[in-house]
């Protein structure tokens, strides 16, 4: 009879992560959020499990529907946005989402089958080896973000001091971009200006001004129109592509599982690199990949027997009002619960897929990214009144700089990288303290 | 020359035009993003809202950021009954007065101290203060650490999970005031 109700609870929470995912803009932190702010929380403690985890597996599917389509991602979407573009550009709009679902599903089941029965005899020792580091690899993850901005500007017209300035104009707004996203984590994070009770929500403003506002401020001032999508019934990518994306995109999402302050998009763009992708259509796999790994692997972690891990913000509010009890009767259902959110979102995608594509064809480009709008502005003032706005707006601010000024959106994590680096190296406080945010 | 011409108003054709903004107006040459043209210095023009949009942008993010600061630095620390904490109040920075339950645990770990911790009672319930790293040592050190007893405020960071009693993570020396004590912290 337990194993009916778990079950109906992932059914439950995948459907309600599936709706959220296809709304441009929305995270399924905001309505876990909304949840835990309203105190609509299940009296049961041993539904919030499956409920969480099918929330976030069905919502890690279908966020790929708005990335490709109404060009909104969350922050571990940043990089799946220009190959998704194109695609939909060329009418193609519903092979890319399909193929980043295909890398999300995949994905699943090697979390759930080989990795769920490793990772319990593997974790404990890669995370005593990890440990003492942390704070020297997220440093250097900082300075690859940095360094690998390219200029793209500057290549035309002659050559001179103008040239030059133009060329560096485009790093030079990643940097800045970087520094202000990062004083803004750093007042998030050492002295909040919300009340005690908006504490849970606080970096909701952030990510959705830095991330979700921009995009859909821009499609609301653009004159962009989505051409007419082609509705295949087949992906045209090997098995080859489909493998070598996943594989990149599980060892991004593993690696952003492990270490704290490293996201999604950060271990999508490593991974990347690190096997020298060229194809787009490996790209978006392995983005999918990415993000499942990512979001549902680091919730799993919650459920280890026997190791107390918590990474992500899934299992932080998850753990506010769940206490797993470390062993196999938490890790398994876990499993399943994944296994199942994974299948029957992976099904609801040509479904969704359809009905977006229907929406926009009806309402317009411009209608639903207004409407998403007001959704996400909404959320915020909700959950943390008008200095969450205020927040949003600054962080709004700096989100539209990379956008504007041609360099890439993913220094926006500075949000929350630079504060996980300054913290993991004991400098946090004192960093603070000298700017002034704590006295 | 014929030939050019129909090749010239061909290529044209073919421009849409959400793409006209890309070309210069004079010498029709790509140009991209730029606001002026490389090539014969002409001022492109671009939509109106794009250039808008990056004015406000910086204003937003600049003021903003200065205003989020100013909010922050104004704010006095929310001094919170420990009966009071709930769960959703996770991760909230909070100040705590009470009195020394139990004298101050210290772990060291190679010789070095890592984790200070205390507990707390202020009347409606008891919290545990801990300190871990850098901050444990300097506590340490600096003779911040109370005695059973002793009445005293700390400002922190909460940390709630369910099935465990709250805690609150104190991150600097400074952020722990014993009556009748100074502190001797910067």
């Amino acid at each position: 009879m337990e194993t009916i109700f778990i079950l109906s609870a992932a059914v439950a929470g995948t459907i309600a992560g599936c709706a959220a995912g296809c709304i441009p803009g929305f995270h399924v932190y905001n309505l876990l959020g909304v949840m835990i702010t309203s105190f609509a929380m299940p009296d049961s403690g041993n539904l919030l499990p499956p409920l969480f985890i099918g929330m976030i597996v069905g919502w890690t599917m279908t966020a790929a529907i708005p990335s490709v389509l109404l060009a909104a991602p969350d922050e571990s979407a940043l990089l799946m946005v220009l190959p998704g573009q194109k695609y939909a550009g060329r009418g193609e709009g519903f092979e890319a989402a399909m193929l980043t679902a295909a890398g999300a599903l995949l994905a699943a089941f090697l979390l759930v089958i080989p990795a769920g029965l490793l990772i319990p005899i593997l974790l404990p020792e890669i995370r005593t080896t990890l440990r003492p580091h942390g704070y020297w690899v997220l440093w250097s993850v900082i300075a690859f973000l940095l360094l690998s901005e390219w200029p793209k500007l500057g290549t035309r017209g002659q050559g001179g001091w103008r040239r030059f300035i133009e060329g560096c104009s485009t790093p030079a707004a990643g940097i800045l971009t970087f520094l202000m996203a990062g004083m803004l984590g750093l007042v998030l994070r050492y002295n909040p200006p919300f009340p005690p009770k908006a504490a849970l929500h606080g970096m909701m403003p952030a990510f959705a001004g830095l991330f979700a506002v921009p995009w859909l401020l821009l499609n609301i001032v653009s004159r962009f129109q989505l051409p007419r999508q082609e509705q295949r019934s087949a992906l045209r990518a090997s098995g080859r592509h489909i493998l070598r994306g996943t594989a990149a995109g599980c060892l991004g999402g593993g690696f952003a599982a492990l270490f704290p302050g490293v996201s999604g998009g950060i271990g999508g763009l490593l991974a990347g690199h690190a096997t020298a992708q060229r194809d787009d259509r490996v790209f978006l796999v392995s983005q999918g990949a990415s993000r499942m790994i990512y979001y549902a692997g680091a919730l799993l972690l919650m459920f280890l027997p026997e190791t107390g891990y918590s990474r992500g913000t899934g299992a932080f509010l998850l753990g506010t009002f769940y206490e797993a009890n470390g062993g196999m009767n938490d890790y398994l259902p876990a499993l399943g619960s994944i296994a199942v959110a994974a299948a029957l979102s992976f099904l609801l995608m040509r479904p969704l897929l359809r009905l977006t594509l229907w929406c926009v064809n009806k309402f317009g480009f411009c209608r639903i990214s207004t409407a998403a709008l007001s959704v996400v502005i909404g959320l915020v003032f909700v959950c943390t009144g008008f200095m969450g706005l205020l927040v949003l707006a600054a962080a709004t601010g700096i989100g539209l700089i990379p956008v504007l000024f041609h360099s890439r959106r993913i220094n926006c994590l500075g949000v929350i990288l630079l504060p996980a680096a300054l913290g993991m190296s004991e400098l946090g406080p004192v960093v603070a303290s000298a700017l002034g945010i704590i006295r | 020359m014929e030939t050019n011409d129909s090749d010239s108003s061909v290529a044209q054709q073919k421009i849409r035009p959400d793409e006209q903004a890309a070309l210069c107006p004079a010498c029709r040459r790509f140009i991209g993003p730029l606001d002026t043209c490389p090539y014969c210095e002409c001022p492109a023009e671009k939509p109106v809202g794009l250039k808008l949009l990056r004015r406000i942008a910086i204003l937003l993010a600049v003021v903003g950021l200065c205003l989020v600061y100013a909010a922050s630095i104004s704010r006095d620390v929310h001094a919170m009954p420990i009966g009071d904490i709930k769960p959703v109040f996770n991760s909230a920075r909070v100040r705590i007065s009470g009195f020394a339950a139990e004298n101050t645990h210290v772990r060291q770990k190679y010789g070095k101290t890592n984790l200070v911790s205390f507990l707390i009672y202020d009347g409606t319930n008891f919290i545990t203060a801990m300190a871990f790293g850098n901050c444990a040592e300097m506590i340490a050190k600096q003779d911040c650490t109370p005695e059973k007893g002793d009445k005293m405020a700390v400002v922190g960071r909460l940390s709630l999970k369910a099935g465990k009693p709250p805690r609150i993570v104190i991150e600097r020396p400074g952020d722990i005031t014993i009556a009748g004590r100074e502190n001797n912290v910067p």
